[in-house]
């Protein structure tokens, strides 16, 4: 992965909480009563907030060695149907352990007002090389 | 927050191809079963948000709507489609999801209803 993004943005889009995507993810997560509540808090992923490959492109992120090792989302509300946003997100760390990448990643989804709805920071993991 | 210990239903491939459209995440390590194993992978594994969200949702279930939260996971495992699931949770919202004998996901949850 690309440790010279540290401290740079990686990703900035706009985006909108369409009905239609929190219907989807509510399936997904489940035939629960509480599915589309849940939906409208995990609305988004934001390393895949551009489609994953822009993601995959900008951090040169090698897939077959990447793991995805943590995820935390703090939340000061849910998303609301059809709401506006903007996501942004930021390299905050990177380091090198026992010849494995650790790169955390931080993206923020304000509304065009300023307000932040919520951050999530995502850890991924590039393992070392197999030797040939 | 509420005190859990439940089985969960096994995610299902279907919930793993919903949710790849649904979040534009098309690695075919979630849905194609022979590329995942080439990929020395046990077949088709979930995503990590998908099971970060299954467990948010039991989480939602037993305690209300969260107006606001935190929720932070160290992802242990892959899941498999059809793997047993479990939830248990903590007063002081330690949370861990296996998937079958194995740890999927650890991590703490705190957050207050609406």
């Amino acid at each position: 992965m690309r440790q010279e993004l540290l401290g740079k943005q990686v990703l900035s889009t706009d985006l909108v909480a369409h009905g239609i995507k929190l219907e989807e993810l509510g399936y997904a997560i489940g035939n629960t009563t509480t599915s589309a509540t849940t939906a409208a808090i995990g609305l988004f992923f934001g390393p895949t907030v551009c489609g994953y490959r822009t993601f995959v492109e900008a951090t040169q992120l090698d897939l077959d060695r990447a793991l995805l090792g943590g995820h935390e989302i703090h939340w000061k509300r849910p998303f609301k149907a059809d709401e506006h946003l903007q996501a942004t997100m930021v390299m905050k760390e990177h380091t090198n352990k026992n010849g494995m990448e650790f790169g955390v990643f931080e993206t923020e989804f304000r509304t065009p007002a300023g307000e932040l709805v919520q951050m999530q920071r995502t850890t991924f993991i590039e393992r070392a090389p197999q030797p040939k | 927050m509420k005190q859990i210990q439940q089985q969960l239903p096994p995610l299902s491939l279907e919930q793993l191809v919903r949710f790849a459209g649904a979040v534009q995440d098309f690695n075919p390590i979630h849905y194609d079963d022979a590329f995942a194993r080439s990929a020395g992978l046990p077949g088709v594994i979930a995503q990590g948000p998908l099971t970060f969200l299954v467990a948010l949702d039991a989480l939602v279930a037993a305690n209300g709507e969260l107006e606001s939260g935190q929720f932070q996971v160290r992802l242990k495992a892959p899941v498999t489609p059809g793997a047993p699931l479990g939830l248990t949770c903590s007063t002081e919202g330690d949370v861990e999801l296996t998937a079958g004998q194995t740890v999927a996901l650890s991590g703490r949850v705190s957050g207050g209803a609406a």
